[in-house]
């Protein structure tokens, strides 16, 4: 029978947050009128600066520790393997299978997907590997067994949901690991 | 079924038939298996209504049967333009409300495009499709996308300036050209001769004159196809007749216009 996984490309495999900080750009003087505030930005300005921006860290990004051994540990486990990624690859689809080939990384088939636990339903897929702290409330709905990278991002949702009463987002569907193994330890139990 | 197949690879004759993508509500690995047989999955869309799959390496064989099951209704086939020159160009009338009917704002656009480019000798091809419209000109050999793109944005602006005239909001249509000269590999383009794979209604052809956006029933949608492509492909030579004629207009214009 054929075995499954999904998993997430940028802050799961790569180290994408670390490097949008170090990623530099030709200044534009127009890179000077842009505010927080969406409703003052010129949108087409905006869109364009996050549109380079977004595809500078999806090329320069480097591979978390472990994460290609454990791509190529899935793969000879048999596993399926999904790629499963928020990135519109209407645009980014060969800058995406560039830096999974430049980086020795198998897999199988590339999904763009907005609601990733919904979508592993659907497809069959029981095990998705993701940093989205959303997922996290959704796996429950789902059944889709999820397990996430402990970053700031998810121990701070995790916080203010356990302090808002939201104790049901504890619970064997939703891991967080620190390391790679422990994946590999998880899925062989 | 094979002469409709023929006449849509006729009239789309210069966009590359081995790469498109595919909408439809279906979704299981016995399907990707089946593209698998017939293409290279690039990647695939997951919806929770729809799904996309785009392919490369489309094999003639796969294409004409993907064209076949775009004919049934069984999901669209979308397609990508040249990217040097094209023999279709496509206006994209998309409406940015919520709305799911066609809009007075988008009824109008539609009329006033038709009527500008009729004035020009050039007869467009006019789908509806959900809440918009496609408006596809044809021409006898493909032109070079810049020129192209040039024509179209002349023909929006033309467009707006007259909305503008009679105080109807242009911001509530997306006006969108095809090919578009930066992105013609990130987006297809649904061709003709299928059912809406969210409205499920057949994309109709509008015919009509004046205010007149009437419906042609789908049982006259291949004869007219093959008619339009007989009597309304356009050639080269008046394409850039109409162009020049239409530079010298908008530099005759009041400056105001020009910021359009």
């Amino acid at each position: 029978m054929e075995k499954f996984v999904a998993i997430d490309i940028d802050n799961t495999l790569n180290d994408f947050d670390e490097t949008l900080k170090t990623i530099e750009l030709a200044y534009k003087p127009v890179y000077d009128t842009i505010t927080n505030d969406d409703t003052k930005n010129s949108s087409n300005e905006l869109r364009s600066l996050n549109e380079l921006l977004h595809e500078k860290c999806y090329e320069q990004s480097k591979a978390k520790h472990g994460a290609v051994e454990f791509m190529h540990w899935l793969r000879d486990q048999g596993y399926t393997i999904v790629i499963m990624t928020y990135r519109d690859l209407r645009h980014y689809s060969a800058v995406t299978r560039q830096w999974l080939s430049d980086n020795n990384i198998p897999y199988d088939y590339l999904f763009r997907a907005t609601n990733k636990p919904v979508s592993c339903r659907q497809w069959g897929i029981p095990i998705l590997i993701d940093d989205d702290h959303y997922n996290i409330l959704s796996v429950v709905n789902t059944g889709t067994q999820l397990y996430y990278p402990i970053l700031p991002h998810t121990e701070k949702f995790i916080a203010d949901a356990l302090a808002d009463g939201a104790t049901h987002i504890v619970n064997d569907l939703a891991k967080g690991f620190n390391t790679f193994d422990e994946v590999k330890a998880w899925i062989q139990k | 079924m094979d002469t409709k197949i023929k006449l849509l690879k006729e009239f789309y004759s210069s966009m590359d038939m081995s790469q498109m993508k595919i909408e439809c509500h279906d979704y299981d690995w016995n399907l990707v298996k089946t593209f698998e047989k017939l293409s290279t999955i690039d990647y695939i869309e997951s919806g929770e209504q729809r799904h996309a799959y785009r392919v490369s390496n489309v094999s003639l064989f796969g294409c004409d049967l993907l064209l076949e099951k775009h004919i049934e209704g069984a999901g669209n086939v979308c397609c990508y333009f040249d990217t040097m020159a094209n023999n279709v160009l496509c206006f994209n009338l998309d409406v940015n409300t919520g709305t799911d009917t066609v809009s007075f704002e988008m009824q109008s656009t539609v009329i006033i495009l038709r009527d500008y480019l009729r004035s020009l000798g050039m007869e467009p091809l006019i789908i509806q499709t959900g809440k918009g419209f496609h408006c596809w000109l044809r021409f006898s050999e493909p032109i070079p996308n810049r020129e192209l793109d040039n024509f179209m944005l002349m023909a929006k602006v033309m467009t707006r300036i007259t909305m503008k005239s009679i105080n109807v909001d242009h911001n509530k249509v997306n006006f969108c050209r095809y090919p578009d000269n930066n992105e013609t590999q990130s987006f297809s383009l649904r061709l003709a001769g299928s059912r809406h794979i969210r409205t499920k209604e057949f994309c109709s052809i509008i015919h009509g004159n004046g205010t007149d956006l009437l419906v042609l029933a789908e049982e006259h949608f291949w004869q007219c196809l093959a008619d339009h492509m007989e009597r309304h492909t356009i050639s080269i030579e008046h394409f850039r007749e109409q162009v020049q004629r239409q530079h010298s207009l908008i530099n005759d214009m009041p400056s105001d216009n020009h910021s359009q």
